[in-house]
């Protein structure tokens, strides 16, 4: 079975059914116990009297003073029946016996088994003693019919199991309860995990159920661990960029400008850029990373004060207090940089970026007075490399595509489009 | 003009403080972060160009170290990674421009050109002192629209002089954006030069306050 609710189910219900038949067993046994000793004590009972009534008249004969006074032992074939011998004679029998005579093995017993005349099983007890003046020794033998033992029984039995019934049911819906509070708890650290993986935490928080906590620990660790291979893998790429391209570099300068070689470096420059931001965009999006959009705006424009000021330009900021981005700093830096380092290099007086949550969206709208793209250049302008401003403005042209990968990596998309302040706007359209 | 130059691959290093001679500039050179460190804290540059991929202490904990002691300089961050997170932390911690590798050492220069502009309070890259006019990206000094000819020595104190015009320059002052940290200061040589200048430029444009240094005057000539 898969469910894990379910397992615990059918293990609670076999429990339980195992552990009610078996109470029922057991106190139908002690039932059983009580209620034949009852009856066992009311023979026993008739032939205490019996016995006390026993004596020898003046022919020598065995004879009985008094006869037990019980009305049953005079209803024909009722099964109470009392007999006693003297050797093989019949001294005297209860009226319930008509002519009938109760046979069976010798010697003194309680709780035997036999037939009456009508061939009803009967319960016996049988007694044999000697009295003085008696030449042979005397059996008194006192019957209770089976069937209303087991008539006795049968009334006593119904409500056990019926009470029995109602208190498994009972423990059935409690255990059902127990089973459902507690893998609620599982069902809340899933929710908390879902926070994690949407980015709307970092970690998960201690569950108040200790046998919670070790997994959560665990978890936990293993967010952090992610988070450190993920920055040490970071930390390799940057040293791979650095020890590639400083050498490239000195060898740029070596050459003279119109050189060959310019090109293959360039192109070798290019590469190593486009694959290491490859290599950073393909590693594991890093989970519960949630980042603030003002402050990275803010170091946005930071970077790029000289360039606004040296073109006198403004520009024009839209963002919600408190908006975040569901992702890592570096991304929303990467996405916000390029686009707004574009929108100052092709913009006029003022570039604009404009945060906004239309329904469960994010939408980055960054934009400038610029010339704008024609819709005939936007596919050229997003192919990797492409570069649109060939008249000598710097600028590596991959700008736009790593913008258009960066929001793929977040499920949504960057879309070019024309300004309404005339130039071009960029807008990333992400899940809020 | 005065650069410190923190680059600890010794080729691009060689290129660049070749270039920035060539471009007229005293050139101090670290090869790593920690000497890095201690040179601009303690000597004084009107520019320094800082990689951020050093040995050591990171170009990152210089600049933010440099910040802290309170040295102003303008800085010009060398970065490989061209990510913009590299950016935003160099100019979190300081940095007033970067330049990514693989660049080109024309641009380097006319980008520190432009950062020591800017910190003399300069907007335009053309800056005029009367009759006299330095470009800062082309590095060219003219009077009345001609090109004077000068030594390298020579653009260097008068490129300092007309990035602080109407200022008294000390003598010390000056001597510590000429010189190199290894190079003996000596200010009999900036008078002599400052006399030379004063023949090439014309008189009365660059006056002597004694006891105190020099001032170029925009008003005068």
């Amino acid at each position: 079975m898969k469910s894990l609710r379910g397992r615990l189910l059918l293990l609670a219900g076999v429990w339980l059914s195992a552990a009610l038949l078996a109470a029922f067993l057991l106190i139908s046994h002690l039932l059983n116990q009580f209620v034949t000793d009852r009856f066992d004590a009311e023979t026993f009972a008739v032939a205490d009297a019996l016995v006390g009534s026993l004596g020898i008249d003046s022919e020598e004969e065995v004879s009985l003073s008094t006869l037990p006074a019980d009305p049953r032992f005079g209803l024909p074939f009722s099964g109470w029946y009392w007999q006693v011998n003297s050797g093989g004679r019949i001294v005297a029998r209860s009226a319930s016996l008509l002519d009938g005579r109760l046979t069976g093995s010798t010697g003194s017993y309680v709780g035997g088994s036999g037939t009456g005349a009508d061939g009803a099983p009967l319960r016996v007890l049988r007694r044999e003693i000697t009295i003085p003046d008696a030449e042979e020794p005397i059996a008194i033998t006192v019957t209770a019919p089976q069937s209303e033992i087991e008539q006795s029984l049968r009334e006593i039995r119904a409500p056990l199991a019926f009470s029995l019934i109602v208190l498994g049911v009972g423990l059935a819906a409690a255990s059902l309860v127990q089973v459902t509070a507690g893998l609620r708890s599982l069902d809340r650290l899933g929710d908390d995990l879902r926070n994690v993986r949407e980015g709307k935490e970092d970690r998960i928080p201690l569950p108040d159920v200790a046998e919670l906590q070790p997994l959560t620990h665990e978890i936990n660790a293993a967010l952090d661990q992610n988070a450190t291979h993920l920055s040490r893998s970071r930390h390799h790429l940057g040293n791979l960029a650095h020890s590639l391209k400083t050498p490239l570099a000195a060898l740029a300068n070596e050459l003279p400008s119109d050189h060959n070689g310019q090109t293959l470096i360039a192109r070798m420059d290019r590469l190593i850029g486009w694959h290491l931001r490859r290599a950073r965009q393909a590693g594991p999006k890093q989970m519960g990373r949630r980042c603030e959009l003002r402050p990275v705006i803010d170091d946005i424009l930071l970077v790029l004060r000289w360039p606004l000021q040296d073109k006198n330009m403004t520009a024009r900021i839209v963002c919600p207090e408190g908006a975040t981005f569901s992702g890592e700093r570096q991304d929303l830096e990467e996405i916000i940089g390029n686009l707004a380092e574009n929108a100052v290099k092709w913009g006029r007086r003022q570039i604009g970026i404009t945060v906004s949550f239309p329904g469960d969206r994010l939408v980055l709208c960054i934009e400038d007075d610029g010339p704008g793209m024609a819709q005939t250049d936007v596919p050229k302008a997003m192919i990797r490399g492409s570069r649109l401003d060939e008249f000598g403005l710097s600028g590596s042209g991959l700008g736009l595509s790593i913008v258009a990968d960066l929001a793929a990596l977040h499920g949504g998309e960057l879309r070019l489009e024309r300004s309404s302040m005339g130039g071009l706007a960029a807008i990333v359209d992400l899940p809020a | 003009m005065r650069a410190l130059i923190v680059e600890d691959d010794k080729v691009l290093a060689q290129q660049l403080i070749s270039a920035f001679h060539e471009a007229g500039f005293a050139i101090d050179h670290a090869e790593d972060g920690t000497n890095g460190e201690f040179m601009g804290a303690t000597e004084t540059y009107d520019v320094a160009i800082l990689d951020l991929g050093l040995p050591g202490m990171s170009g990152i904990e210089v600049l933010t170290r440099w910040r802290n002691q309170g040295v102003t300089m303008p800085v010009l961050i060398l970065t490989a990674r061209g990510d913009w997170t590299d950016k935003v932390a160099g100019f979190r911690a300081g940095a007033d421009d970067y330049a990514v590798k693989p660049f080109r050492l024309d641009e380097v220069i006319l980008r520190a050109q432009t950062l020591i502009r800017r910190a003399a309070g300069h907007s335009r890259s053309i800056i005029v002192a009367g009759p006299l006019s330095l470009d800062t990206q082309l590095g060219v000094i003219t009077r009345d629209g001609s090109p004077l000819k000068l030594t390298s020595f020579e653009t260097r104190i008068l490129s300092y002089l007309i990035h602080h015009q109407n200022r008294i320059i000390t003598r010390t002052e000056l001597s510590e954006h000429l010189y190199e940290a290894e190079t003996d200061r000596d200010f009999k040589s900036i008078e002599v030069v400052i006399g030379r200048l004063r023949k090439k430029i014309g008189d009365g444009l660059i006056t002597t306050r004694r006891g105190e240094g020099y001032v170029l005057e925009s008003s005068a000539g």
